[in-house]
């Protein structure tokens, strides 16, 4: 819905991302921002806005596969963790440049979600995300007994990033690095939707029955869409790695995988800005519980034991989810494109 | 109109100006400086002792840990109420909740590095593990409880205080074969581990010093945690006709594993031990006292019912009694009592001000290299071996003895005095895995 008065004459502008004055205004306002904050923000904060961008990466692959293309995928810690370990075995092992590991991570994860996806042509819903978790589990088993490759159980010490000789060794240089890479897949996520691919996938998603009678091909499309998905997954392992300094199975549990799910409902299935969203919602969440409520709740009621208060953060965090998927199922997505509507209809109500 | 209200303003504006500075006296000549005295040096009570104190007070390692944590409470509370603080600062230390979850353990670690504190400690070696990339990239030292492998091999600024796992294992394979071991042959050892770096931990070490210590490492089968049979996996072992099996593990898998073993006749018969995570009351009280009968384990730190360990039982009755006879309370308060150490070293080298204020990197060295680095024969008071980070740069285990412990009539009982554990530098012995 276009503002009141912006009418649309060529295609070049009905296709334009940013249409409008105002949305020139915002987005310049968002890079500036965005672009600035490491000058004013605090090192923990810093490290929460990469962990943000990391997990945005990785949310923006699993809503191309769950999202867009309706493949329900409940394994996509075990891709990242394809990622970051070929990046870490790469780099650290063969002295591979960090932008050549970053890559290869991500054709890996891509790769091995390809062959992962294959039940996908068989089976559906309840029966693939089964699928899936025992993709989880068979990734992570690999690299927790290919000890002569991966450490095994023991992990992998990983070296800085480091791009053209320029080692990128504090959170200043590595924010910067991981916002632009989230920018691309963003970027491209958005401009995926808009393409034939993109369609297709959500034809898959809507009725994959009528899709295949329209003469879309099921068994390259569910593929692809498992390819592209795993491959941000394995780039967000891979900035997840060279940011953390070391690699260990433990760090890509099961319950991670389920975290992503419940990050991209939150944030709204099938839309561009939903994993951003859910990415930010998410992680500040965790923030605020557990350091801020918490101890704020153990140092309001000392008589209690800080045990209980402090179980009052996961309590929460878990009611705030299904506070979700009650009364706005949509996610946060449809709350911000309701928003905007009713910005700019404003005064009037419809 | 207009323009008369301006003109009337502005020149109002200018009457006042001309009056100011009119009525301004000339300033009168200013009297000779006082020497003024030099601000009250602070005590010892309003510089208080902190540092990065991680918890899991919730996710799914909450029931380990939170003894331990509540240990470490009450060890403050002793080391503040009993002994004074440390050279007379207070501890104010606060843990905050990491949930056992890698990416906030990341946060937090930024968050210490943000406050300038000068040493970090974590419970679990998992945890250590997601910070000390982190943490070595930038020079600050942390101590964690429960260590694996790698978070002290290669050494950089991570120390323990005690032997790992795989250390435990070597000592106790020593000490059996010196004392224990008739024959001439080695003896033969399998192993059945946890399917983590508890029970990797071991593999690898036996791996690398079977031929040193004078065993034969036959067989290795891994199980998870949540296992309920490993008839399987125990029947592979018992055909390679191992002497001794040793279970690097926790407590329930590890009971599971000697029923399993009874049930194929391996038990009683061959030897069986396990390190300090597998042997401990809880895995008698699963197994079952008659069962557990004989069965060994490695100590690093003396039992509940120790002498030593009386303060601990005071404090447990008084504050936490669902604690009581829990190995982890013990094992932290030993931890409290070695980071305080290390602070009391340091602020007798170089003072609270080189710890707490200044740049980062110096209060980092300062606590490392004047504290840590120069604790040498600590003893926490009994309750375990002696602390010394300062003999060998290269090992970070703080103390290398372990006890060995076997189960008679339902509880551990101690076999042996304190028995030093190898030291295997890794970093040595295998350079491809620790770089």
């Amino acid at each position: 819905m276009l503002p009141c008065g912006v009418h649309n004459y060529t295609y070049a502008k009905d296709m334009a991302i940013l249409r409008t004055k105002t949305h020139w205004a915002l987005f310049l306002l968002l890079l500036a921002l965005a672009g600035t904050l490491p000058l004013y923000c605090s090192g923990t904060w810093l490290a929460v806005a990469i962990l943000i961008g990391i997990t945005t990466i990785a949310a923006v692959g699993l809503n191309i596969l769950t999202g867009y293309c309706g493949q329900l995928s409940i394994g996509h810690a075990g891709f990242i963790a394809v990622g970051a370990y070929t990046s870490a075995v790469l780099t650290a092992t063969y002295n591979f440049p960090f932008l050549l590991g970053l890559l290869c991570a991500g054709l890996m994860a891509g790769f091995i979600g390809f062959i992962f996806g294959f039940p996908s042509l068989r089976v559906k819903g309840f029966y693939l995300a089964i699928a899936t978790i025992a993709a989880q589990f068979i990734i992570l088993w690999v690299i927790g007994h290919w000890d002569k490759v991966t450490g095994g159980q023991l992990g992998l010490t990983v070296p800085f990033a480091s791009i053209a000789g320029f080692q990128i060794r504090d959170d200043f240089h590595m924010y910067y690095l991981v916002m632009f890479v989230a920018a691309l897949a963003i970027f491209f996520s958005m401009n995926l939707a808009r393409t034939r691919v993109g369609r297709a996938f959500v034809a898959i998603r809507d009725n994959d029955l009528a899709a295949e009678v329209m003469g879309i091909n099921l068994w390259f499309y569910k593929l692809l869409a498992f390819f592209i998905g795993c491959f941000w997954a394995g780039v967000a392992g891979s900035l997840g790695a060279h940011w953390m300094g070391s690699v260990s199975p433990e760090g890509y549990s099961f319950m991670e995988s389920i975290l992503y799910v419940g990050l991209i409902i939150i944030g709204g299935l099938g839309t561009t800005i939903g994993p951003i969203f859910g990415a930010i919602f998410i992680r500040l969440l965790d923030q605020l519980t557990g350091i801020y409520l918490s101890p704020a709740l153990t140092a309001a009621f000392p008589n209690l034991p800080s045990g209980f208060t402090t179980g009052i953060g996961p309590m929460l965090f878990g009611i705030i989810i299904i506070l979700f998927l009650v009364l706005e199922p949509r996610g946060l997505a449809h709350r911000w494109t309701l928003f905007k509507f009713s910005y700019r209809l404003w005064p009037f109500s419809y | 109109m207009k323009s008369k209200w301006v003109i009337m303003g502005m020149t109002l504006v200018v009457v006042v100006a001309l009056l100011a500075i009119a009525c301004a006296a000339p300033a009168p000549p200013s009297p000779p400086p006082t020497p003024t005295p030099s601000p009250p040096k602070p005590k010892p009570e309003e510089q208080p002792i902190t540092w990065g104190a991680e918890a899991c007070w919730t996710g799914i390692a909450a029931e380990k840990c939170n003894p331990m944590e509540r240990g470490e409470e009450c060890c403050i509370e002793y080391i503040n109420k009993e002994k004074g603080g440390i050279l007379g600062h207070p501890i104010k230390v606060k843990a905050l909740d990491s949930g056992y979850d890698s990416a906030r353990m990341v946060t937090l670690i930024k968050r210490w590095i943000d406050e300038g504190q000068p040493l970090f400690c974590t419970h679990s070696s998992k945890m250590m593990e997601a910070a000390m990339g982190i943490a070595n990239r930038v020079g600050m030292p942390g101590i964690v409880n429960f260590a694996s492998v790698r978070c002290i091999h290669p050494p950089k600024h991570i120390y323990t205080h005690g032997p790992d796992y795989g250390d435990q294992t070597l000592g106790f394979l020593r000490w059996f074969k010196e004392n224990i071991w008739k024959e001439a042959r080695p003896p033969r050892v399998a192993m059945h581990g946890l399917n983590n770096p508890t029970g990797y931990g071991p593999k690898l070490a036996l791996e690398l010093m079977a031929d040193e210590i004078g065993v034969e490492f036959v067989a290795w089968e891994e199980h998870r945690a949540d296992t309920v049979s490993e008839m399987e996996s125990l029947t592979r072992i018992k055909a390679k006709n191992p002497d001794i099996l040793w279970i690097p593990s926790t407590p329930a898998p590890t009971s599971v594993i000697i029923k399993n073993a009874h049930a194929l006749g391996m038990w009683p018969g061959i030897v069986i031990g396990g390190h300090y995570a597998a042997m401990t009351k809880t895995t008698i009280d699963l197994t079952g006292a008659d069962l557990a009968e004989g069965i060994y384990g490695a100590m690093p730190i003396v039992d509940w019912y120790d002498p030593a360990a009386a303060k601990v039982r005071e404090y447990c009755k008084k504050y936490w009694p669902a604690y009581w006879e829990n190995a982890d309370f013990l094992a932290h308060w030993k931890h409290c009592l070695v980071v305080a150490e290390c602070f009391r070293v340091a602020l007798e080298n170089v003072g609270w001000e080189a710890l707490f204020t200044g740049p980062k990197e110096e209060r980092w060295k300062a606590m490392e290299y004047e504290g840590i680095r120069k604790v040498k024969g600590y003893d926490p008071e009994g309750l375990c071996g002696p602390i010394d980070y300062a003999t060998n740069p290269r090992d970070h285990r703080g103390s290398k003895y372990i006890k060995i412990v076997q189960a008679k009539g339902g509880v551990f009982k101690a076999v042996s005095d304190w028995i030093e554990c190898p030291f295997i530098d890794y970093a040595k012995l295998a350079p491809e895995l620790f770089k």
